[in-house]
């Protein structure tokens, strides 16, 4: 109609654009009825779980808030209709999320109807009403207790008082003990037994305010000038008083008056002031088994107040000691060796390796000078903040032995390279080194005459010497090649012991002196010591021939009460007007200044010994002149000793009462002990020298029966004689070494465990301190390997008579030694 | 005799120990008690507020330590002015002292200073410095007392040093023994 109005023009126009460009025609669209419905809602609900009454703690104290990571788990719910028709009835269905897509029996609770219910995800509603009653709880009330408890008030009253006596009872007590508050015998019952057990530990320990005591005493003032600080009587030098302030005033040092000049006195006041001070508590000191006795008395008369605890006897006994309390813990080397050795692996006992020592005060440190004996080792096993030294000579013969006693002292000061350079060991030790001699501080100390009386050997003693000597030196020259140091020394003692006294005649030129000066010196009163370093061979036959000066003899095979004994008789009775000494038993520490007159019989390597055996009797508290006589004969190996004797003593002068340079590395060599008898060292190795040297890699290419045979070579060249035993069946030892020296005989039973590039276990230490343990003849085990050892097995023998030579030792033995590998 | 009173805290700073000491008139000790640790919690702290050192002073530690000593001495010096209310309780006179012209801590003074009745004593050899005693204001006659037996001592004798081995003592228990930690 439209276009039946258009003109014609318009309308053919319009026609050919509609055929060209034909309008599209619109499309209809028809909603489905599933496209318009409304999805019905997914409802989310929550249910608020009710408040609970709030709640009192028993714990008062608050918590520390715990954090926890919360996890919304979810249950889910459906409310689904009954499907028995008749019923219809509305269930709420809650359901875990494993119930998810199974199909459910559900039973209706009201028409007991059951049927199958199918449900999806979809259909459920989730709802965490459970979760978060789980998760939340209301907080509860905390109360506190505002009343603070009455704490207890022990202490102690340190009057005097008089105990209450209690009177015995025959039946009474006996009738108690015999019942257990628990119905039964007190002997059956454990808890009891348990009881009286800890009651007995608690009371054998040292009472605590005990131990304060002595912080709770006036203080001593800084010069010692306090009226209460000594007991009277009680003095001290005023070189002492600079001696305790040294100590005082360093952790780490070494004390080396010259004998006799009080350094036990010192080292105990010292530490008297330091535990009143309140700066330490407890310390330890060890000293040698002869002035043990000397020690506890001092330290009961110069510090009196102190708990002192004397560590001897049976191990339990000692166990005991330990464990108590006390301000000072005194004991010998050897027996905290044999300490420390038990209580490796013992862990319930708490014992000397538990104990944290405030100080530790080595007498006569010159014990530790070795670095490879047990002694030393198991002393540096103890560790303590204040360290400090006492010694008269605490250079012997070596500067490493000095080297060696710092390295306790002040570890890191010095080195073993140090030892050729004296001036250099000089200014490091200054520092911590303290020494004064006599001459020096002693103004009204007594002179000491020193003589030496040179006899003619009687005829039986000349020609059991001559005889001796001439089969000595021959035997000599014919096992030159394999002769060492240690058949010199054999020798030399045997010819000192006829000099001393001819074992078939009892001859003695040296006992008959000695009866016509006793006779004087009995005369007027005085005593004399005897000192001679043959307890044996020597004191124990001149003893009969002194018989009319009722003498004593004090050597090392005594009892601790035995010593004590002798020396107080000697000190205090008249009738005992000699004493017969050993000079390395009685040569250390003690104090026997009723004898003015010494003798040496016979006279150590060491001058450094016969001066500490002769400051026995020239120390403080004699009052007389002392007179020391070294008997020695003409014409004889003591004549040529002497030599080398007065050599050494220059030495020991310049290093450490001067502290001059003098290279001390070699006091005695072995050159000058075989030209004692004019024989010569060389021809022995110097034909061999230029072999080819030990190597690791050679060692590695040998036999295991190969290298058992250098070992033994090894351990020949050292000066021992050695014992191959059987290939098969040898009982765990491969080697035996035997040295006779004149500190005494040293056994050593040598394992070999040829393993190059390998590790030896702990089982092989094992079976060897199997093998060693119950042989007290055998000095130490030795475990010698071609590899390595491992931890356990060097961890095992710590603190037991075993040594562990791994390959680098044994080739710098080797190279050392110049053991030719052939 | 005389007696020392004092009032430590612990090594742990969470904690107080009462002493008392007992000497001779040399300062030689007779007797040596201390009572375990008193140790308030977070919560007792805030809630005693000030009153804490000053209870624990005198309530759990002065007043039992007293009446457990063996030795009832003459004299009674305490370290702290609050020490002095274990008067209230004991026959004997205490006495707080201190050195002349040492400040003093506000905090622990539970009275005015002013209100107390003080006395100065000096030393007549001049080897220790002035001591300044006071008493508690009810006990007035207490100064008196005190200054009897010091004026006698004080020429050899440091009241004040005491405390010193008092401390050194505690330190050392305490490192002896947990339970006086």
């Amino acid at each position: 109609m439209l276009l039946n109005s258009l003109k014609f023009f318009e309308r053919t126009k319009l026609n050919l654009v509609s055929k060209i460009f034909p309008v599209r025609q619109t499309e209809k669209l028809f909603l489905d009825q599933i496209e318009i419905d409304l999805r019905e809602t997914q409802i989310n609900q929550i249910g608020i779980p009710s408040i609970s009454i709030p709640t009192v703690t028993k714990d008062f104290c608050p918590l520390t808030p715990e954090f926890v990571d919360l996890q919304a788990v979810p249950s889910y719910t459906r409310i689904i209709t009954c499907q028995n028709s008749q019923c219809l009835q509305k269930l709420r269905l809650t359901i875990d999320e494993q119930c998810i897509g199974k199909q459910l029996n559900i039973r209706c609770p009201t028409c007991r109807y059951s049927f199958i219910y199918n449900l999806s995800r979809d259909e459920l509603i989730e709802d965490f009403t459970e979760w978060l009653k789980k998760q939340f709880c209301y907080p509860e009330i905390e109360s506190f207790p505002v009343q603070l408890d009455r704490p207890r008030t022990p202490g102690k009253s340190y009057r005097q008082g008089v105990e209450k006596y209690k009177q015995a009872s025959l039946f009474g007590e006996h009738e108690v003990d015999n019942k257990c508050i628990h119905g039964l015998k007190k002997s059956w019952c454990t808890i009891c037994i348990q009881k009286e057990k800890q009651e007995r530990e608690r009371t054998s320990k040292v009472d605590l305010f005990d131990l304060v005591f002595p912080i709770l005493q006036p203080p001593l003032g800084e010069n010692f000038d306090s009226p209460i600080a000594f007991p009277s009587g009680f003095e001290l030098y005023p070189f002492q008083r600079l001696g305790i302030k040294f100590l005082v005033d360093h952790e780490r040092a070494l004390l080396a008056d010259e004998m006799g000049l009080g350094k036990s006195i010192q080292a105990i006041v010292a530490i008297r002031f330091l535990i009143r001070m309140g700066r330490i508590t407890n310390g330890l000191i060890l000293c040698p088994k002869s002035v043990l006795t000397d020690w506890e008395k001092k330290l009961w008369a110069w510090a009196p107040e102190l708990i002192i605890v004397k560590v001897r006897g049976p191990k339990e006994q000692r166990q005991i000691c330990w464990n108590s309390g006390a301000n000072i813990y005194l004991t010998t080397y050897e027996t905290l060796r044999q300490d420390l050795s038990n209580s490796i692996g013992n862990s319930d006992s708490e014992d000397v390796v538990k104990k944290d020592f405030d100080i530790i005060v080595l007498d006569e440190i010159q014990k530790i000078k070795n670095p490879s004996t047990d002694i030393t080792k198991a002393t540096r096993q103890i560790n303590s903040p204040r360290r400090w030294g006492l010694s008269g000579t605490p250079l012997e013969n070596r500067l490493e032995e000095l080297i060696s006693i710092f390295a306790y002292l002040k570890p890191g000061l010095l080195h073993y390279d140090n030892a050729s350079h004296p001036s250099t060991v000089k200014k490091a030790i200054k520092p911590y080194f303290l020494r004064r001699r006599k001459t020096d501080v002693l103004d009204d100390l007594p002179a000491k005459n020193c003589d030496e009386v040179w006899l003619e050997l009687t005829s039986a003693q000349r020609e059991a010497y001559d005889r001796a000597e001439k089969e000595g030196i021959i035997s000599l020259n014919e096992e030159s090649d394999s002769v060492t140091v240690q058949h010199v020394l054999a020798l030399i003692t045997r010819l000192k012991q006829i000099c001393n006294l001819e074992p078939v005649s009892n001859e003695s030129c040296k006992l008959e002196y000695l009866i016509e000066q006793l006779d004087g010196i009995s005369e007027e009163n005085a005593k004399a010591l005897i000192f001679s370093q043959y307890p044996e061979k020597t004191l124990r036959n001149i003893e009969p021939g002194l018989k009319q000066f009722s003498p004593s003899v004090y050597h090392g095979a005594l009892s601790d009460s035995q010593r004590d004994k002798i020396v107080d008789e000697f000190q205090n009775k008249d009738t005992c007007k000699v004493l017969l000494m050993s000079v390395k038993a009685g040569g250390l520490g003690l104090t026997l200044t009723r004898a003015n007159y010494v003798f040496h019989f016979d006279l150590w390597w060491n001058p450094a010994v016969a001066a500490q055996a002769e400051d026995r009797a020239h120390r403080i508290g004699q009052k007389k002149t002392v007179y020391v006589t070294s008997l020695f004969t003409v014409n004889t190996i003591e004549e040529r000793i002497q030599n080398l004797l007065n050599r050494k003593r220059e030495l020991f002068a310049s290093v450490i009462d001067d502290l001059s340079d003098v290279n001390l590395s070699k006091a005695l060599t072995e050159d000058e002990l075989f030209s004692l008898f004019n024989l010569q060292k060389g021809k022995r190795s110097d034909s061999k020298s230029s072999s080819k040297k030990i190597s690791s890699e050679l060692l590695n290419e040998i036999l295991p029966q190969q290298f058992e045979e250098l070992i033994s070579v090894l351990y020949e060249k050292m000066g021992f004689h050695v014992k191959l035993t059987p290939q098969t069946r040898d009982k765990g030892v491969d080697i035996y070494a035997k040295r006779v020296s004149e500190s005494g005989t040293e056994l050593l039973a040598i394992q070999c465990k040829h393993y190059p590039k390998g590790t030896v276990g702990v089982e092989h230490a094992r079976a060897l301190y199997g093998v060693i343990h119950d042989q007290p003849n055998i000095t130490k085990g030795v475990l010698i390997t071609s590899g390595i050892f491992s931890k356990d097995c060097r961890e095992f023998v710590k603190g037991k008579r075993i040594e562990l030579f791994d390959y680098s030792y044994v080739c710098g033995l080797m190279e050392k030694y110049n053991i030719p590998f052939s | 005799m005389l007696g020392f009173l004092a009032l430590f805290e612990t090594l742990s700073k969470d904690g107080y120990l009462g002493t008392v000491l007992v000497t001779d008139f040399q300062g030689i000790p007779q007797e040596f008690r201390c009572t375990h640790p008193v140790k308030p919690t977070i919560i007792q702290k805030p809630l005693y507020g000030d009153m804490l050192e000053p209870y624990i002073g005198v309530n759990l530690c002065g007043i039992p330590l007293f009446k457990s000593i063996q030795n009832i001495p003459s004299l009674i010096m305490v370290d702290k002015e609050f020490l002095l209310d274990v008067r209230k309780v004991i026959s004997c006179p205490v006495i707080f002292i201190r050195r002349a012209g040492e400040a003093i801590d506000l905090k622990s003074s539970n009275t005015a200073e002013t209100n107390l009745i003080r006395e100065r004593i000096d030393c007549t050899t001049g080897r220790f410095q002035p001591l300044t005693l006071t008493s508690h204001p009810d006990f007035s006659d207490d100064i008196t007392v005190a200054r009897d037996i010091l004026g006698k001592i004080f020429s050899y004798l440091d009241p004040i040093e005491p405390f010193e081995r008092m401390a050194k003592a505690i330190e050392v228990l305490g490192k002896q023994d947990k339970r006086f930690q």
